[in-house]
């Protein structure tokens, strides 16, 4: 996205009612684009301005109470889960663990393919993204005891001729506080036709709601690609992967689980 | 914010002391309903919890952060309810009774508010009425006025241009 595009955008995104696919746009930029940030952040400050003019009202007594049990509910370490039952808190060997079984899972999916496998080849424009999605995941585990995992395996649909598409795949997201999320996607057996590609890969929430995680230009010898990205987004939902074809057909999907006990990374 | 982190219970009401009301105020304007404001609010002290970490004060103020959360959240579930009657907005209401010294910050932000709005035209309290308070997109405002979708964005940033200047001498932000 360009300054002017994102400029177009950043009224919407200030008062709130931006579209998800916008506001991951516009994120992107301002987190690079000093200019624009700078006009994002005075309209956002113009935009909650606005909050303050609905005539005051008074919420029930009971509600302050409702309120703190909610919250010291959920941040306590050993206490019950309330509204965020489920998001178990994660330590750096669980994430460690995590990123390493998705790269095993992937190595595995490559090396009971004929011809025999080769190494995956990371596109050269991703071997960055890569290299700072595992610095990540080293660095969460130490520094946000909060940081959660989802993975899963991606398979082709059901609706798909059997023997038409091999490909499989992993994906894993690591959610956490403190720093913008990340998504890992390893694929494998993409058919590098020219008409097919790029493939896109994107997540899917419970509500509809997209995140593009990024496009696949670039195939090794086994069809296979390595996508990691860091996101400005709250993936926190985004449990449904899909990747897809340049004509928008399905290739793989997935649904990703929350990981609290991982297995062991041996094949 | 640490202490709201870690579940101390003086900070987490400290933070409902200051921001308790503005926020259920603003989910009984978007959504209509005390229950449904009362949801957003404990919503909004769960998500300031969740998201507390990458709360940065040297990029911005905690009462902005909080109520953005706030909007974003109320409409958020505006934007998933069909079919529910969204409620009419009149954006100056009364004054209700005079606040006792606790609202004193709240009857500040009140007064900027009121301040900014009174700084725009008819049309653009009309506009911005629309997409802030009933979570109407560019596009769909466009739509229903019959208006180039350039032409509604022209004028969003222009009237929220107006709502930041009417209070750039004012505010400590």
């Amino acid at each position: 996205m360009n300054c002017t595009a994102a400029r177009a955008l950043l009224p919407e995104h200030a008062l709130g009612v931006a579209g998800a696919r916008e506001t991951v746009a516009v994120e992107r930029h301002v987190a690079w684009c000093a200019a624009c940030r700078k006009e994002s952040a005075d309209l956002e400050r113009a935009a909650v301005t606005l909050a303050y003019a609905p005539a005051p009202a008074e919420p029930a007594p009971g509600l302050e109470g409702t309120v703190v049990d909610a919250v010291r509910r959920v941040a306590a370490p050993n206490g019950t889960r309330g509204a965020y039952a489920g998001r178990a808190r994660r330590t750096a060997t669980t994430l460690l663990a995590a990123a390493l079984v998705l790269a095993v899972m992937g190595g595995a999916v490559l090396a009971t393919r004929e011809p025999p496998a080769v190494p995956v080849v990371v596109a050269e424009k991703d071997k960055d993204s890569l290299d700072k999605f595992f610095t990540s995941v080293v660095n969460y585990g130490f520094a946000d005891p909060d940081a959660e995992a989802a993975l899963g395996s991606l398979m082709p649909p059901a609706e798909a001729t059997a023997g038409e598409t091999p490909a499989a795949g992993s994906a894993l997201t690591i959610m956490a506080p403190s720093v913008d999320d990340q998504v890992m996607v390893i694929v494998t057996g993409l058919r590098p036709a020219r008409r097919l590609m790029p493939y896109r890969v994107v997540l899917v929430d419970g509500r509809g709601d997209v995140v593009r995680v990024g496009r696949i230009g670039l195939l090794d010898a086994a069809g296979g690609a390595t996508l990691a990205r860091s996101l400005p987004d709250d993936l926190i939902g985004y449990r449904h992967v899909e990747v897809l074809d340049a004509r928008s057909r399905l290739v793989l999907v997935g649904e990703l689980e929350e990981r609290t006990t991982l297995p062991s990374p041996s094949p | 914010m640490q202490g709201l982190l870690a579940g101390d219970d003086a900070s987490i009401r400290a933070l409902y002391a200051r921001f308790g009301r503005p926020v259920y105020s603003m989910g009984l304007r978007l959504l209509g309903s005390r229950e449904a404001a009362e949801e957003l609010t404990q919503d909004v002290f769960l998500t300031a919890w969740r998201k507390g970490a990458r709360f940065d004060p040297s990029r911005g103020r905690l009462s902005t952060w909080l109520m953005t959360i706030a909007h974003n959240l109320a409409v958020d579930r505006l934007r998933r309810e069909t079919g529910v009657t969204r409620p009419t907005l009149v954006l100056v209401d009364e004054v209700p009774d005079a606040p006792g010294t606790d609202h004193e910050s709240e009857l500040m932000e009140r007064d900027a508010a009121l301040r900014a709005i009174a700084s725009l035209s008819d049309a653009e309290k009309r506009l911005i009425a629309r997409a802030y308070f009933r979570g109407m997109t560019a596009r769909e405002i466009s739509e229903t006025d019959g208006v180039p979708l350039g032409t509604v964005k022209t004028r969003l940033r222009s009237a929220l241009i107006k709502v930041r200047k009417a209070n750039e001498l004012k505010e400590p932000w």
